[in-house]
């Protein structure tokens, strides 16, 4: 049987890695993402996700040249979002060296969804992956989740539920939900969003976003094995100053 | 040498890097041409069975690779499925040079394989040779090979089902997994492969 | 390499590589004659040490009794330091403020060995991640310039961020994890001039940089630094390793009892680029290898036979494997191709007064300092 994925997660902003706090534009330096994968290959990490946080914002393609050098020195599966708007795109991605290619639920509103299965025709269900950036909002006392488009400056947003149900029409091989509130938090994995996420769909998922710690990690991923739980800020900082370390579980 | 064969769907820089890190020499081979001093061959693959096809049989590779015999044949994850007859996930025949049919996965679990997966042997294989098979490999696909001779089935793995993981004649190697992503167990087994 | 008629002294392996080595009539050089005449004495003077150091240490904290921190130490993860911080935290139970350098080129191991480190510890460790882009261009430049001392960013780097955490904490000592013992014979001046000088570096960047800017990169004036820190600040250096029975074997074994800490093949190897820079680059370069430098120090302290110095003399520290993926892998994050770095490798040499630079103060605050007795090894 497959095991649970443990996975770093790291954010591109031009040509160097930043952490931010609930998507936030403050930003922590993080430093040359061509080292940082290298570092996380030679601790052997089960995959790690690379996304590129300005790309869709600037109407930008992503850095071909840059992720080439990048992709070369990882020894583990890689997937990378961000700026991706046509096939072609995840094709050119693909040969560099990313297994699967994420194009967040705010991207496929951009182009509209038979981008789905251009990409699913071109490169395979296998390697195709949504991301969608998920907030709650409270409604008559109940906590909802709701998946956010930010559609040019104008936020909006869908129940959680709904959009799983349009993506299990789509061979997909996995979702990974990115826990806006929670991003950078580390108070904890949400499991009942989790829970949710996980009885809506037929593909795989991932969750990022709150993590807190190794064991945390390690016991998630035991629990609802197999599921990927993906970290950023755990597997970049260490100690109360945040300092810069990448890490990773043993 | 061993020639990595570039059709335009695979990954040729994680082969690369490993093939650099073996200290292996390599060619990449987009033609028939390029085959001159070329022993061992590697298909990578990410994409999708008629694309991969399509562009093997355009660059005359197709024809070329079926009449050579001697060539010693890694197919990894869609370079394996095209060795066979004919696949579930797309209209275009394989190459045929290994005898065997590509179906889909049940829909016992969720849909892909994905992830790192345990590998078992049912007798040693020289492909194998220290790989930690308990470790095992990293796994990313939809699709799986059935060979027609049971025989050449040299590796199994579960997943809501029995998959094949490997699959060889003796000079044909196909593996569903993907060693150059698989750290140092896929390492040691190109590794392996390299010398056969 | 060069292969030129090389002369190695008879008791050490420091050679006729170094331009200004002297050798007397029985082949001994200068660097041996140094060590003999000012540093065997002091170590063989062990007997009084844990005297000094207990003062040492209640000199640390009576100095440092009004601040938040005692002292202050720069954690590369390389062998000194690791066990310096072993020491203060365990042994000497001081208040350190410890912070790493994180220029961009840190090993996997070093970053593990950090981080086993501080688990184990408790530390509140200080991260300065140097801007990596402004960091390029200036490493860039010093390629481009053709001198052979292109690791001076990465030092400069570390000792400009050790003052600015000092003077932002206030902290009155700096621990220095320099020692004799595999440290005695220190690399000459020829090979890798003074990494301090700030006008040099600011030089060779403004005649090769492309960006033209260096707002974020943390630099140091020397003069600053030391004479105003030391004498108004009364901001003190000190090198406790000095004071205890400290041997390269004893502490890596300690340190990987204790924290499961991994040794590097090489000294300085804890970052990527120094292993490049002083296992291929400088002896294929220039020729000269800072091997020599090091075993030359433990044979002095003996740590080391020569016979078995030479033996790992015979060939760089690196395989032709290794030279070729790090050479890819240096020209990747410059940003520029394999055959440009080639071209850095063979265009003719540069020396460091090709630019300007302040080498004649630091020769006079050099001799200073050791008629003063406050400097022991010989920076020539």
């Amino acid at each position: 049987m497959v095991r649970s994925r443990i996975i770093p997660s790291l954010l591109l902003k031009g040509e160097i890695l930043v952490k931010t706090v609930n998507f936030s534009d403050r930003t922590i330096y993080v430093g040359d993402p061509i080292n940082a994968v290298r570092i996380f290959s030679e601790l052997k990490v089960d995959e790690l996700c690379l996304f590129d946080i300005q790309k869709r914002k600037q109407g930008l393609s992503p850095n071909f040249s840059l992720l080439g050098k990048i992709a070369k020195n990882a020894r583990m599966p890689l997937c990378y979002g961000g700026g991706i708007r046509s096939a072609s795109d995840a094709i050119n991605l693909v040969n560099l060296g990313f297994e699967k290619i994420s194009i967040s639920y705010s991207g496929v509103q951009d182009c509209s969804v038979s981008i789905i299965n251009d990409l699913i025709d071109k490169i395979g269900g296998q390697s195709v992956v949504i991301t969608l950036d998920v907030v709650r909002i409270i409604e008559n006392g109940y906590t909802l989740y709701k998946v956010r488009y930010n559609n040019k400056n104008k936020m909006e947003l869908y129940d959680l539920d709904g959009v799983l149900l349009i993506l299990k029409q789509h061979a997909i091989a996995e979702i990974i939900i990115n826990d806006v509130d929670r991003e950078g938090g580390n108070i904890g994995i949400d499991t009942e969003l989790l829970e949710q996420a996980l009885k809506g769909i037929d593909c795989h998922l991932t969750i990022l976003g709150g993590a807190q710690s190794h064991s945390e990690i390690a016991s998630l991923a035991q629990k609802y094995s197999p599921i990927g739980i993906a970290a950023a800020s755990v597997f970049t900082f260490t100690g109360k100053h945040r300092a810069v370390l990448l890490n990773y579980i043993k | 040498m061993i020639g990595i064969i570039d059709y335009n769907f695979g990954n040729v820089s994680a082969l690369c890097s490993t093939l650099n890190e073996l200290d292996l020499n390599y060619k990449i081979i987009s033609e028939p041409n390029d085959m001159e001093n070329i022993s061992h061959i590697i298909m990578p693959g990410v994409g999708s069975f008629d694309n991969v096809i399509q562009n093997l049989v355009s660059s005359g590779l197709s024809a070329y690779l079926c009449q050579r015999k001697d060539l010693k044949v890694l197919g990894i994850c869609i370079g394996m499925h095209i060795l066979g007859d004919r696949s579930e996930e797309g209209i275009m025949p394989g190459l045929g040079i290994l005898p065997g049919t590509v179906v889909k996965l049940e829909n016992k679990l969720r849909t892909p394989h994905l992830g790192w997966n345990s590998v078992k042997l049912p007798i040693t294989s020289k492909l194998f040779q220290n790989v930690d098979l308990d470790d095992g490999f990293y796994f990313l696909h939809n699709y799986m090979f059935l060979s027609e001779n049971k025989g050449n089935d040299i590796a199994f793995t579960n997943y809501g089902q029995t998959i094949v993981s490997a699959v060889s004649d003796g000079r044909i190697y196909g593996v569903q997994f993907h060693p150059e992503k698989s750290g140092v167990n896929g390492k040691t087994l190109i590794k392996n492969f390299s010398e056969l | 390499m060069v292969n030129k008629q090389i002369k190695i002294c008879t008791n050490c392996v420091m050679d006729s590589t170094d331009p200004n080595i002297k050798f007397d009539d029985n082949g001994l050089c200068d660097h041996c004659k140094n060590y003999r005449s000012n540093i065997d004495p002091l170590l063989n003077s062990m007997a009084d040490s844990p005297a000094k150091l207990n003062s040492l240490i209640s000199d640390i904290q009576d100095r440092g009794r009004k601040c938040e921190y005692d002292c202050i130490l720069g954690l590369s993860g390389g062998l000194d330091s690791s066990y310096m911080l072993h020491m203060l935290t365990t042994k000497y139970k001081l208040r350190t403020l410890v912070f790493h350098v994180d220029c961009g080129w840190n090993t996997e191991r070093a970053t593990s060995n950090i981080r086993k480190m501080v688990d184990v510890l408790g530390i509140n460790l200080f991260t300065k991640v140097v801007d990596w882009e402004e960091m390029r261009d200036l490493q860039l430049s010093f390629f481009k310039s053709g001198v052979s001392y292109i690791d001076t960013p990465q030092d400069h780097a570390y000792t400009a961020t050790m003052y600015y955490y000092a003077k932002k904490n206030n902290i009155k000592t700096i621990i220095n994890g320099g020692n004799f013992s595999t440290e005695g014979v220190r690399n000459p001046l020829d090979w890798l001039y003074h990494g301090s000088d700030l006008k040099n570096i600011l030089d060779i960047y403004n005649q090769h940089s492309t960006r033209k800017r260096l707002d974020k990169f943390p630099l140091s004036d020397i003069f600053f630094h030391k004479i105003y820190l030391n004498y108004f600040k009364r901001i003190k250096v000190v090198k406790p390793l000095n004071l205890i029975e400290y041997n390269k074997k004893g502490a890596i074994l300690e340190l990987s009892e204790k924290y499961d800490w991994m040794p590097y093949a090489e000294k300085h190897y804890e970052s990527r680029f120094t292993k490049f820079f002083e296992g291929y680059w400088l002896p294929t370069r220039f020729g000269y290898d800072t091997r020599k430098v090091q075993y030359s120090s433990l044979i002095l302290s003996k740590q080391l036979s020569r016979r078995d110095a030479l033996a790992k003399l015979s060939h760089l520290s690196l395989t032709d494997t290794e030279i070729k993926i790090e050479f890819q892998y240096v020209a990747d994050k410059l940003q520029i191709d394999t055959s440009e770095l080639r071209h850095y490798l063979e265009m003719p040499k540069s020396i460091y007064s090709d630019y300007k630079n302040r080498a004649a103060i630091f020769g006079i605050g050099s001799k200073v300092m050791k008629i003063l007795g406050l400097e022991k090894s010989v920076k020539r």
